[in-house]
Formats: C-alpha cells, structure tokens, sequence
C-alpha cells in the first residue's frame, strides 16, 4: 500500500484543532521524529492552527512530508482567507514577556520549527509555512 | 467530546487528572470542574496531573495558569504535577513560564506541597 | 553512438585487455609503497583486473552514459570498496582519481592505434571513453566523501555526548558541569538529558555550573534559560553556579525575568544551597569518640 505524502485538513472549529494535531502527531512519529521534536511539531501546528481559528474563522492545513536526498523532512502551510497580519516583522520579534495571551505567538512557533516563512496580504488572507527536518 | 477527564477529591486536596490530548471542551470542563468541586468540598488546593499530557499549547497553558489564579482566588494552591520533559522543552521555548503555578515531578510529591504548604519558601515560579 | 560503435569501442578494450593491464599497472608498480610489498602488488593486480572485467561487463549492454543505471551497480559497488581499500594501503582519494585517469589514457592511446584507417572517428569515440571514465571517477569520489562525512558526523554526536555529562552528586541533587563553548545542538542536547535525568532520579535540585564556559552567544544564552524553564516546570529547583561577569552581561541584556533564578559563584556554594533547600545539614564527625581495639 503506497503511503500518502500529503494532504490536507480544513480548519474551522476547535474540533479541528484537536484533528490537526492528531495528524501531525501521527505523521512525525512515522517519520521516526524524537518524541521532543514531535512534541515542537504537533505544538507549533496546534498554535498555528488556533490562530486561523481565532483570527481568520476558517482555514486549511496542507501537509507534505518533504524528501530531499537523503533529508527527510515534514512540512505545514497554513492559508486563511482572514484579515491578514498589519505588520509581519512585527509579529515575528521576539517579545520579552511571553505567555500572556496577547499576539499570535509566532516568534514561539519560529523556535520550534527549522523554517518559517509568513505571507500575508491586509484583506487577503495569511500563508504560513513552517518545516522541520529530521536530524540523523 | 470529553476525554478521561477525572477529579477527584483525596483527603483535602483534589486531584485532576488530564488525559493526553485534552480539546477545548475538556479544558473548558476542567476549569469549572475545579471550581465547583472547590466550592463543594472544604479542600487545601488542586494537583493537576498532566502525566499523560503530550502537548501543551499557549491556550492550554494559559488555561492552567487561569484555573491556579481563580483557586488562588478561592483561598487554595495549585500544583501541576507530572509534566513530560518533551512538554517542558516545548513549553520553555514558546516561552511560557506559567508564572504563579507550583510545578512538581509526580503526584506524590505535589501531595506533599500541598500538605505542607507554602511557608517553608517553596519559591511560586 | 549507434550501438556498433559503442561496440566497437568496447572491442578494443576487451582484445587489449592484458596489454592494457599490464600497462595500467606498470605506472603504479615504481611508487615507493608498491615496490617492496610483494602483498600490495598482488592485490593491485587483482583489483585492476576486476576492475576492467567488471567495467566491459557494464559497458556491454550498451548503455555508456547512465551509470546509475542496475548494470553498473557491481561496478560503482566494487569501486567504493576500492576506495577504501586504498585509504587502507596509504594512498589518497587523489591518486586513485589520478590512477583512474591514467587507465583513461591507456585506453584512449589504445583506440588511436586501433583506428589508424579511420582516424576521424578518433575524436567521438574518445570522449564517449573519457565521459564514462570521468562520471565513474566522481560517482567513486562523492562516494568516499560522502562516508566520510558520515563518520565525522558520528563522532561530533559522540563527543557532544561525552561532555555533557549529569551527575547525580546527592540523592535528589543533579548536577552539570558543563566545559567549553555551548552551542546550539549542545544545548539542546543538554536539555534532553538534564530533564531526562530529573525525572529518572526524581531529582529535586538540578545545579548548572559554567565555571567552564568562557562566553555563550546571545541565542546560547536563551537555550540556557529555556532549559532552566523547563527543568523548573518539572518542580525541580535550579542554582546556576560559575556566571562570569560577560555571561552575567549578556543574560541580563536578554530582559528575561530573572526572579527565582538561585545563582552563586561555585559549584561548592551552590551545594551548600542544594542541601539547605532539601533540609539536610552537613556535620562533622565527633572527633572526641575513638575507637577502642
């Protein structure tokens, strides 16, 4: 049975957040990703997946799991039709205080993943993709 | 859905016990369980057993750290007890410290803080 | 090429194949390390012989261009052995490329004779040889590369193990006693190991001292602190032993709230807080009781 390399999860309530993380779960842990890095994986696609959820009403996961030579990696895009993020650079600095429930939590998300890369357009929508490749 | 979500009162104190990948209904359910379990029995405080929990996201550790300020409120003390080290490291770096809440390595143990309260300078993170 | 090309090509080598060899080994059979060592020669010889035998047997299904196709893969296989092999007898990757060359050559210089009568096929031909030469020489190379990145891969990951040691100095009392530079991939690997430490042990007092650690980034200083976050969410107490005064700097630049971290100037001191905090006291034996033989 051939596996699937990709797919993708409509996001809307918070029924779905708890399906998105299953997933990642499910797809990290296949991969052979130590139980940390699954743990950063499945929490950094939970916060992103909260924040269309909060901020954009409705959203979509794609997943694909990346494979470049002999890197294996598994990466998520996040794309909402919402009000978009004001200031990008803003949003990815690094706050002092942390935890306290204001902003996004992108910084955070930049942590535990590799890649982050953040589009977003003011009325358009936001596109998030974060990566994380498996160390050998 | 609501997972195994369980509490229960032990001697003077209750215990919470979070299933592994708790929804927003179940930490919704939680927060009023405590309460209201808090109104009804005369308890010291709440052990919040996350043993089992495998990811922690900012919305479910801000939910604890209301859950500790309203039993705070309330007259008791809080203590999560259990966390997983892969849930720390994650925790940490999303940067959140849940400031206010005591932390212990197993139940027992935050039993025991909870018993012995907080005068022997048990630093509140 | 058309296919009776390809096998004409291959003709010359097979009807020259002993010439060739002969040739191929004399150009090796002067360096100082073959000429006394009647054992290298004789492994050499063999080698080259498997090594033009395995090559016609590729070559014949017709295919000179795809060595990634199956035919080739006995040949790239018996060359990534060679290429050890030789690194075993004390000869580079260098000169096995060159050696590889030389044999290039003979061949070429062979061809050339052979076609006397038709010398203008001389040119296509011979770069269908070197092409062929010249990929399975880089396949050999990037091969051999590619191990040895492995092995040294390995070894950082070992090393990165072996000095990141936690001891368990008291029961309830961890410590990490930590030397040199602190990276990133060290830090993180140290926070695997202290937390999983902690909670084997159910240790209650983890001491981190960077008596050792002369200076750490700004990024460094921030795995720091997230690994006394963590640890503190176990329910463990952290003392932080040994901060230099840079290290003092670039901490407190990080504007983090620095309030319940316990600090103190050695590793000693903060055992003497370690104790106090599990409520244990440290007494010295009555010297007045002796004991009677």
């Amino acid at each position: 049975m051939k596996e699937q390399e990709k797919g993708s999860i409509q996001i809307e309530t918070s029924t779905d957040i708890v399906r998105v993380r299953r997933k990642v779960r499910e797809i990290a842990t296949t991969l052979g990703f130590s139980i940390t890095d699954v743990a950063r994986i499945v929490t950094a696609a939970s916060e992103l997946a909260r924040n269309i959820v909060q901020f954009a009403g409705s959203g979509v996961m794609q997943w694909t799991i990346l494979r470049r030579n002999e890197l294996i990696g598994i990466q998520l895009i996040f794309v909402d039709k919402g009000p978009g993020i004001p200031d990008v650079e803003l949003a990815m600095r690094e706050g002092y205080s942390s935890g306290n429930g204001l902003g996004m939590g992108l910084p955070g998300v930049k942590k535990l993943m590799d890649e982050m890369e953040v589009k977003s357009k003011i009325g358009k929508g936001t596109k998030i993709k974060i990566i994380k490749w498996l160390r050998k | 859905m609501t997972e195994n979500l369980s509490i229960i009162k032990v001697e003077d104190v209750l215990l919470a016990t979070i299933p592994s990948d708790p929804d927003d209904e179940t930490i919704a359910k939680l927060q009023d369980g405590i309460l209201e379990s808090m109104k009804k029995y005369k308890v010291k405080g709440v052990v919040m057993d996350i043993s089992a929990v495998e990811t922690m996201d900012s919305y479910f550790a801000r939910a604890i750290m209301e859950t500790a300020q309203m039993v705070s409120l309330m007259g008791g003390e809080t203590v999560i007890a259990g966390m997983r080290p892969s849930v720390a490291i994650t925790t940490a770096q999303l940067g959140l410290t849940l400031k206010g809440v005591h932390t212990a390595i197993d139940v027992e143990s935050a039993m025991e803080i909870l018993r012995k309260g907080s005068q022997e300078g048990r630093e509140k993170k | 090429m058309k296919n009776k090309q390809k096998k004409e090509v291959l003709n010359i080598l097979k009807k020259n194949k002993n010439k060739i060899l002969k040739k191929w080994l004399s150009s090796i059979i002067d360096d100082l390390r073959v000429q006394d060592n009647p054992e290298l020669k004789r492994e050499l010889k063999e080698n080259s012989q498997d090594f033009v035998d395995l090559l016609i047997k590729s070559a014949s299904s017709g295919n000179f261009e795809n060595i990634d196709a199956p035919e080739y893969k006995p040949l790239i296989s018996f060359l990534d052995n060679y290429a050890e092999i030789w690194k075993d007898w004390g000869f580079t990757l260098f000169e096995l490329a060159s050696h590889l060359s030389i044999f290039k050559e003979i061949w070429i210089s062979f061809l050339v004779n052979e076609l006397k009568d038709k010398i203008h096929l001389v040119p296509e031909y011979s770069v269908v040889i070197a092409k062929l030469l010249d990929k399975l020489t880089f396949m050999m190379l990037s091969n051999a590369i590619k191990r040895r990145e492995k092995v040294i891969a390995q070894q950082s990951e070992h090393i990165m193990e072996v000095s990141t040691p936690t001891i368990e100095v008291w029961e309830g009392i961890v410590t990490v006693p930590l030397v040199g530079t602190l990276d990133t991939p060290r830090a993180q690997l140290l926070m695997e190991v202290l937390l999983k430490h902690i909670v084997d042990t159910k240790s209650s007092v983890a001491i981190i001292d960077i008596t050792g650690v002369p200076t750490i980034d700004t990024r460094t200083a921030q795995h720091l602190i997230e690994t006394i976050t963590a640890v503190k969410l176990l329910g463990a107490q952290v003392i932080l032993t040994g901060v230099r005064p840079e290290i003092a700097q670039t901490i407190v630049h990080l504007g983090i709230d620095l309030s319940g971290l316990i600090t103190r100037s050695s590793l000693a001191a903060g055992l003497r807080v370690a104790f106090d905090y599990l409520g244990l006291k440290v007494v010295k034996k009555d010297e007045s009781k002796e004991e009677k033989i």
